[in-house]
């Protein structure tokens, strides 16, 4: 339990900087291809007995690189492309685990998340991803924060648009690896996408969208830990319940303007 | 010596099956002050888009201060049109004119006090400094437009493109920004595109019309004769800075 409560929290950490960019770039639906496409790689690690964890980062982050380089150069329809990629890995997954010898155990946590039976070593991952994530982030705020707002200016600028679009793909990547054991890869989008969601209705700024959807995303993991032990919920689902309520909240507060930017 | 700073040599671009330019020659010269205009839908953004290297012509060649347009970015300042932006956006005033100096520092590297320095002087100049910490989505749309101008001139641009400066901006603050663009063309060289005749007219030393093919006259005086030829903008009247001369409706195509 303690270990779900620091899981919980670290995971937060990238949820929230990552989160905010995903949503003020509108990177949502992208972000839900390269998660379910991470099922792939956790069925070949079954397959071939890795840990399906490494599976997962290593199509998550060929997932990203390639719908980065398709959206770049190629006239194709991002909202199909990123479709097909959704439904590749899901099939692969699905492919894959049929064909490994036995039965998959914790199959069901990597689809939905199960928190409460992190180990010690799922934490240091978790942590180094983090550190990884906020030394990005550090390095490449202003980059990100332009192509986010005007992309064709920053290509018009000089800016080299493809690979820092590149860069920031392949941390949505990492920060998934980093939720599928909270949430799993079904439930990815909303935990990147809920707590920045609410952050941004009552903030202008990026750093600060960051700032609470970090502390969102704790509470709702803290929260949705602690209920779904009292009545005995899957962790997962009840996490994104509890964002999900205190988003519709959220809009409701907005509405009566109790709160403002 | 040449003066050339931008060439387009036979032109062409295309959307699928869509022709969007056609056969476009254009030959622009140092510290000209070149207005587009032309209907909406005539192509005008897509031309500046040209020249920036954002779209790929299907044929022709494109020169810019004698290089590729990729090449030549980071002196050619870009002011897009202020109604693409999602004004919710949670950015302020000083970031955005900051990213005009990110051009010049490639992949990696944070800003400098140099480059702080650049965006404050870029602001002022703009008469926009006080509104620094502003959200953009709290600005009005002529205070925008001046951001934009000021992100561009941040980058310290040789030639500077606008695109539907004075739209959805009202008749002083117009004047207001053809003066400060006159101001800068003394050391900028300035291509503006506009639906907007009856402003752009009055302020630019030179005229075309673009409506998918561009009619370039050189100067603004244009001679009826050469306008009856050539000119196929939908356009009703056009006044030429000249207050008593209105010149004639033009010839459909």
């Amino acid at each position: 339990m303690r270990n779900a409560l620091t899981a919980g929290i670290l995971a937060s950490i990238a949820c929230g900087v990552v989160g905010a960019i995903v949503v003020v770039k509108r990177m949502t639906m992208i972000s839900g291809g390269i998660s379910h496409a991470a099922f792939g790689g956790i069925g070949l690690g079954y397959l071939l007995g890795f840990d399906p964890i490494f599976g997962a980062l290593m199509f998550t982050i060929a997932s990203a690189l390639s719908m980065g380089i398709i959206r770049e150069r190629t006239r194709l329809s991002e909202d199909s492309m990123i479709g097909i990629l959704w439904v590749t890995g899901m099939s692969l997954g699905v492919i894959f685990i049929g064909l490994s010898p036995g039965y998959a155990p914790d199959l069901f946590s990597y689809l939905f998340g199960n928190i409460l039976t992190v180990p010690f070593s799922d934490l240091m991952m978790i942590m180094i991803l983090d550190a990884i994530i906020l030394v990005v982030v550090f390095l490449f705020y202003e980059r990100f924060l332009a192509i986010s707002f005007d992309e064709d200016f920053a290509t018009a600028a000089g800016i080299p648009v493809e690979q820092v679009y590149l860069v920031l793909l392949s941390l949505v990547a990492l920060t998934i690896i980093v939720l599928i054991r909270i949430v799993g890869v079904i439930l990815v989008i909303a935990m990147l996408t809920i707590p920045a969601t609410i952050a941004w209705q009552f903030s202008y700024k990026l750093k600060q969208i960051m700032a609470i959807s970090f502390l969102l995303s704790a509470i709702f993991t803290t929260e949705g830990l602690w209920l779904s032990y009292l009545f005995n919920l899957a962790s997962g689902a009840t996490i994104v319940l509890v964002s999900v309520a205190t988003f519709i909240l959220s809009l409701i507060l907005k509405k009566s303007s109790l709160i403002n930017k | 010596m040449n003066n050339e700073v931008i060439r387009l040599e036979d032109v062409w671009v295309k959307y699928g099956d869509l022709t969007v330019l056609e056969e476009i020659n254009l030959s622009v010269q140092n510290l000209d002050f070149l207005g587009i205009i032309g209907p909406n839908g005539g192509g005008k953004t897509t031309l500046l888009k040209v020249i920036l290297g954002l779209i790929k012509p299907a044929r022709g060649k494109v020169k810019v201060l004698g290089a590729s347009p990729e090449k030549s970015r980071r002196f050619v300042g870009y002011v897009p049109q202020i109604t693409q932006f999602d004004r919710e956006f949670p950015v302020a005033v000083l970031d955005v004119v900051l990213m005009g100096r990110l051009g010049r520092k490639g992949f990696l590297g944070k800003y400098t006090d140099e480059d702080k320095k650049v965006a404050y002087e870029a602001l002022e100049s703009v008469e926009m400094l006080e509104f620094k910490d502003r959200q953009v989505g709290k600005l009005s749309g002529g205070q925008l437009q001046r951001v934009l101008l000021a992100r561009a001139l941040a980058a310290d641009p040789r030639i500077l493109l606008l695109d539907e400066p004075t739209a959805s901006v009202d008749e002083p603050t117009k004047t207001e920004l053809y003066e400060l663009l006159k101001n800068l063309n003394r050391k900028i060289t300035i291509i503006l595109v506009s639906h907007d005749i009856g402003v752009i007219s009055s302020h630019v030393d030179k005229i075309a019309c673009l409506n998918k093919r561009l009619f370039y006259h050189g100067s603004k005086e244009i001679e009826r004769e050469t306008i009856e030829k050539t000119y196929q903008c939908p356009i009703d009247l056009i006044a030429h800075g000249v207050p008593h001369r209105v010149l004639r409706k033009h010839k459909k195509e």
